[in-house]
């Protein structure tokens, strides 16, 4: 243990070496976050290996311990055989270092139970070590899991309200419109009863029979304006068809000759491009610059 | 006896580390195989505790009137192991053993005198207190657990009617052994002043890992039969010259020598203003707020702020108990009780450090030894 060079016992500092015990039980403070630090995983295992390496040493040492303490009780024996022998040869007789402390027991007894105490102790700072684990991890999850549960909880519900919130709109569009609708309705109505066309009981005023009336109504409309459209490009095929008949007609008349009637009897087509297409290469050099 | 020759042999003893108290129990088991049965399954803490409590008398050999009070109380707390006036000669033995087989030549027998006059000290006051204390108490006391309720998964609060009076003051701790952890004895603080029936409530919470505080919470069941030791520790105590209001700052169950002192103060007439600021990670941790919000309700001089420091929507504080107690202060003029797991002191204390003065902070300094974090 002491080196040569070492200083004497009395100007040892009073050493408080480490234990095994006192190596498995430290805590170290945890980084800042954010801070760079070790990985917890990878220091508790260390201080976990460090904790056998001692108690290993540990034994090796006392086992050398106990050779030393058999070598030395050899010696006193023999010493003592020695000065038996001198003693017997009549020199003076000199008194025997008989020791009342010498232990019951030898080191390696004590060696062996010791070094059975220590695998205990390791056994047990294990097993509560992994439930320290075990339990310390299960209750991470548990919090992320709740963390989570309720942050995805926040979320549905914020969603859900958004949800709510746009039917609401939605629904209020609608009631406008129908407000603005029935708003309408009331005024035709008040119209009709001011034109005196029903007698205006004012309550009795059947709105079934003014509902029918109104779709019937929008029907009619709705048909008009089918009709319209279909009207109107007719018409604009129909106008097309006039022009290039009347342009046709002029060269005619200054031939003399008369246009047929193939383009008249053809009703106008919706595609104004082929009959004026036809036409075109004999049309074109006639078109007024 | 020589001091300096005491202490020189002991620093060279103490070189060898663990191998001293190791040495010196093997021997000690071999030569009286009875005492082994006073000692848990792991002697890993008790090895630690010997070679400091011998390093403690050692240093003050010159002047061991001081560790008196220390050895004192050393000899009352061994009754409740089992400790009679027979194990002292048997320790003394294994003692010098150690010394002598790592002092090899070193050793001598004015060395051998020295140490035997010392330990002899020692054994004297502890056997002289323990006789002392077997006067007007007993060894321990044997309490039934009247209720166990498993309020959260790790989290139990226990009743206990031990078989005798134990005499205690809200905010002491007490010692507690279950019979499913033989030999390992855990410090905890009742939660009620003592009651006319003897009751004791305890809040106990599973550390993880720690094996008393699994089986009290998890394996525990009325009718089973707890050994108590008597009461311990003075500094989280109300003191009695002080008429300063208060401010109390719980973590989990250091809720509870709280709700003691609560008891304490109501009962005293209720003259002090009282903050209570209790801590959890979340809300539904807050195992006891039914009976403390009936206390505040009752109470017009209380007043209970609930902290959650994990819970993301949680209604009251969000952060840990001093962080509720900073954000209402300051509290220049008030007494401060901190009381949570060691992380959770040592937290509070740095924290409030700049507020409030460190003799005003009162800390307990009996805590759960299975409790590392």
């Amino acid at each position: 243990m002491t080196t040569a060079d070492g200083p004497p016992p009395s100007a040892r500092r009073p050493v408080n070496r480490l234990t095994p015990a006192r190596v498995r039980s430290v805590q170290f403070p945890r980084a800042a976050v954010g801070r760079r630090g070790y990985s917890g995983e990878a220091v508790d295992q260390f201080v976990r290996r460090m904790a056998e390496e001692i108690t290993a040493r540990d034994a090796a040492e006392a086992n050398l311990r106990a050779q030393l303490d058999r070598v030395r009780r050899a010696l006193k024996q023999w010493q003592s055989r020695q000065l038996e022998r001198r003693s017997d040869t009549g020199t003076h007789p000199v008194v025997t270092d008989a020791d009342p402390a010498t232990p019951e027991h030898s080191v390696e007894a004590v060696n062996t139970l010791s070094q059975a105490q220590q695998q205990a102790d390791a056994y047990i700072a294990q097993a509560q070590e992994y439930c320290r684990q075990i339990t310390a991890d299960a209750r991470n999850r548990a919090d992320a899991i709740l963390c989570e549960a309720q942050e995805r909880a926040e979320a549905t519900t914020a969603q859900a309200l958004r949800t709510y919130e746009a039917r609401q709109a939605a629904l209020a569009e609608q009631e406008a419109a129908l407000a603005e609708s029935a708003r309408l309705r009331d005024e035709d109505l008040t119209r009709e009863a001011d034109r005196g066309r029903e007698p205006a009981n004012g309550v009795a005023v059947d709105l079934d029979e003014l509902d029918r009336r109104l779709n019937w109504a929008r029907t009619f409309v709705s048909a008009l304006q089918s009709v319209e459209t279909q009207l109107s490009s007719s018409r604009e095929a129909l106008s097309v068809e006039l022009d290039a008949l009347d342009r046709l007609r002029q060269p005619a008349a200054d031939a003399g000759a008369t246009a047929d009637g193939t383009s008249g009897e053809e009703p106008p087509a919706a595609d104004t491009s082929a009959p004026a297409g036809s036409a075109a290469p004999e049309l074109a050099p006639l078109q007024p610059s | 006896m020589d001091p300096v020759r005491l202490k020189d042999s002991w620093n060279a003893v103490t070189e060898h580390g663990d191998q001293v108290p190791l040495y010196f129990y093997s021997t000690l088991f071999l030569n009286h195989p009875e005492v082994r049965e006073l000692f848990p399954a792991s002697m890993s803490t008790q090895r630690d505790r010997l070679v400091s409590a011998l390093g403690a008398v050692v240093s003050s050999a010159d002047q061991l009137e001081a560790v008196v009070p220390v050895l004192q109380q050393l000899g009352r707390d061994h009754r409740k192991f089992g400790a009679v006036d027979t194990h002292y000669p048997a320790v003394g033995e294994a003692l010098l053993a150690t010394l002598e087989h790592f002092l090899g030549d070193l050793w001598t027998p004015e060395l051998a005198a020295d140490w035997t006059a010392a330990y002899g000290v020692v054994a004297q006051v502890m056997t002289d207190a323990a006789a002392e204390a077997a006067a007007d108490s007993p060894p321990w006391w044997d309490a039934e657990v009247i209720s166990h309720e498993q309020r959260i998964v790790d989290i139990a609060v226990i009743r206990l009617r031990p078989n005798y009076r134990l005499p205690y003051r809200p905010g002491q701790a007490i010692s507690l052994e279950t019979p499913t952890r033989p030999k390992l004895w855990r410090f905890y603080s009742p939660a009620n002043m003592p009651a006319e029936d003897g009751l004791i409530e305890l809040h106990v919470r599973s550390v993880d890992g720690g094996p008393v505080s699994g089986a009290l919470v998890q394996n525990t069941q009325p009718g089973d039969m707890l050994r108590l030791g008597p009461a311990v520790g003075e500094s989280l105590t109300l003191d009695t010259k002080s008429v300063s209001d208060l401010v109390l700052i719980a973590g989990g169950t250091g809720v509870a020598p709280m709700k003691a002192l609560i008891e304490q103060v109501a009962a005293e007439g209720g003259n002090r203003q009282v903050h209570l600021f209790w801590g959890a990670r979340w809300g539904w941790e807050l195992y006891d707020l039914e009976a403390l919000r009936a206390l505040e309700a009752e109470h017009d001089w209380l007043q209970v702020v609930t902290c959650a420091s994990v819970e993301p929507g949680f209604d009251g504080v969000r952060g840990n108990a001093v962080e509720g107690a900073l954000h209402a202060g300051p509290w220049p003029d008030h007494d401060v009780y901190v009381c949570g797991s060691p992380a959770m002191v040592r937290g509070s204390v740095d924290a409030l450090g700049a507020t409030v003065p460190r003799d005003r902070i009162h800390v307990e300094e009996f805590g759960n030894q299975e409790d590392l974090s």
